[in-house]
């Protein structure tokens, strides 16, 4: 089976950064969030798909071509939006419409048109004008118009007014209902991350995860109220206590064996959010192993 | 054929939205027109290397007096100066070689006609450079002119896709550029004790046809020295911004 991305091994170093993927595949039909802090690599992890940055070793397939090759026709299956739209501010948004129109042959205008009229984008000014909202709504409606079995999104919605962002987020998932595309999104938007994502790459200092699915995830943690605080420091599958009571775990069936064999009480336990989940891995640096 | 069509295609957009820059092309050729037309007596007598000096800083200003900021060779980040238009031409599905041929169609259209109006107005207003040669060798004077234009202005739009500049890039490019003037005054008004142009005024004057093939032939060769440059560099390049 061909994948729409497939990744092997691949490795870059940037002065002392270091990025390394080991083997992952995106399938089709899916949503993957790529998270992280700033500097992690995210967008480096995603110019390297494009093939912008080259990867020092592995291998990098778009539906099975290698992004290396002589051939770019690959690049037609990729709608990819950099964190910052550069080399536009010259052109008005239709004289970008008309580029995109004539180099994607999968240009569908209806979903440009709809996007662009719903939030109001003023496509006869030139991108130089615009705010950084604005570019980005025109930056997105750019790439929906491109029409292609994948798109990349490096943290689309940062500079969006919140109704602009909730339409994103619903067109977006309009577009998945057909089920022939794949969508790579690196957002710090927790909220974006849990409507959208179906899975999840965490990249930190570098590490990328493999691919994680979000519900198997969020299902793996759990928040255990006590009733006294415990006499030890470190509870097994315990990864973070707050107010001396309360034991994030990501082994709960562990955790509640120990609680169980040594008396102590829970008096409630909640699935956390996964703004919590996504903080802790994040900030401490427990990457998954799930 | 596909190709360069693309390629035209790609430059069309780009003209659209460069257009008041060539305004600014042939506000520069009147200027140098003038320029020249007041040197050429005193050239044409004395060599005067002020004349071939500015001749090739024009030559050199033609190619990027046409391009909006957005289009110029920058800083992108901390190691790669480039273009941030072509960098972002780099992430559509454009062939290399289309991305590549459509940089080098505008900077080479505003030297044909920034060439042609100088000389031709040179020629036009100056009865010196008119006793000094035919209109049949003034017409291989400007292809021979062309042609070093090319050579010359190629390196900008070579440049576009983007280069790595170490500590001492800049350093060692001003150096280039300071022995270039120093090799061009050294070979002709030292050794051969004439100027560049004078000296291309002879060889349109004595060998018509010989200098066209040669400038032609010489052009080709470094117009593909530079394709192939640009090529490489934008399979090289890390794109980070």
């Amino acid at each position: 089976m061909t994948f729409p991305i497939t990744i092997r091994n691949i490795e870059k170093s940037i002065d002392e950064f270091q990025l390394n993927v080991q083997d992952l595949t995106f399938e089709v039909g899916t949503i993957t969030a790529v998270v992280g802090t700033n500097g992690a690599g995210k967008s480096t992890f995603f110019k390297m798909l494009m093939n912008l940055v080259k990867p020092d070793n592995g291998e990098i397939e778009v539906f099975g071509h290698s992004v290396r090759g002589e051939d770019d026709a690959w690049k037609q299956q990729i709608a990819y939006q950099p964190q910052t739209m550069i080399g536009c501010d010259a052109f008005t948004g239709e004289q970008l419409r008309n580029l995109m129109a004539e180099v994607y042959p999968s240009w569908d205008e209806s979903l440009f048109r709809r996007f662009s009229e719903k939030l109001n984008i003023p496509l006869n000014k030139k991108v130089q004008k615009l705010s950084p909202g604005v570019k980005t709504k025109l930056n997105l409606a750019l790439n929906f118009g491109k029409n292609t079995p994948i798109l990349m999104l490096d943290e689309p919605t940062a500079a969006m007014d919140i109704p602009s962002r909730n339409y994103f987020i619903q067109f977006l998932l309009e577009l998945m209902e057909r089920g022939d595309r794949t969508v790579l999104i690196a957002s710090h938007q927790a909220d974006d991350i849990k409507k959208l994502a179906d899975y999840l790459v965490f990249i930190n200092k570098g590490s990328v995860t493999r691919l994680l699915e979000k519900d198997s995830l969020v299902s793996s943690y759990r928040l255990f109220w006590l009733k006294e605080e415990p006499q030890v420091s470190h509870i097994p599958g315990e990864i973070k206590r707050t107010y001396k009571k309360v034991i994030l775990s990501n082994h709960p069936e562990t955790t509640m064996a120990y609680l169980s064999k040594n008396g102590l009480v829970i008096v409630d336990e909640q699935v956390p959010e996964l703004e919590d989940i996504i903080q802790e891995i994040l900030m401490e640096g427990e990457m998954i192993n799930v | 054929m596909n190709t360069m069509r693309k390629a035209f295609w790609l430059a069309k957009l780009e003209l659209d939205v460069s257009k008041k820059h060539y305004l600014l092309l042939l506000f520069i050729a009147g200027i140098y027109s003038f320029f020249f037309y007041l040197t050429m007596p005193p050239y044409l007598e004395d060599n005067i290397f002020l004349l071939d000096a500015f001749l090739i800083i024009y030559i050199g200003s033609l190619s990027f007096s046409i391009k909006p900021k957005n289009f110029q060779y920058q800083k992108m980040d901390d190691g790669l100066y480039a273009s941030p238009y072509v960098a972002m031409l780099n992430q559509l599905p454009i062939k290399r070689n289309v991305l590549v041929a459509s940089r080098f169609i505008l900077p080479y259209l505003s030297i044909l006609i920034g060439i042609t109006i100088v000389l031709v107005g040179t020629y036009f207003f100056s009865a010196e450079l008119q006793s000094a040669i035919e209109p049949l060798p003034m017409i291989a004077l400007i292809i021979i002119w062309l042609c070093i234009s090319f050579s010359i202005g190629g390196i900008f739009p070579a440049s576009d896709p983007g280069d790595q500049i170490k500590r001492f890039t800049f350093f060692w490019s001003y150096m280039i550029i300071i022995v270039f003037f120093v090799g061009m005054y050294l070979i002709f008004q030292v050794w051969l004790d004439t100027g560049f142009f004078k000296w291309t005024i002879q060889l349109a004057n004595d060998f018509t046809i010989l200098s066209i093939i040669m400038s032609i032939l010489i052009a080709c060769l470094v117009m593909w020295y530079w394709f192939n440059h640009a090529m490489k560099q934008i399979q090289k390049n890390d794109y980070l911004q």
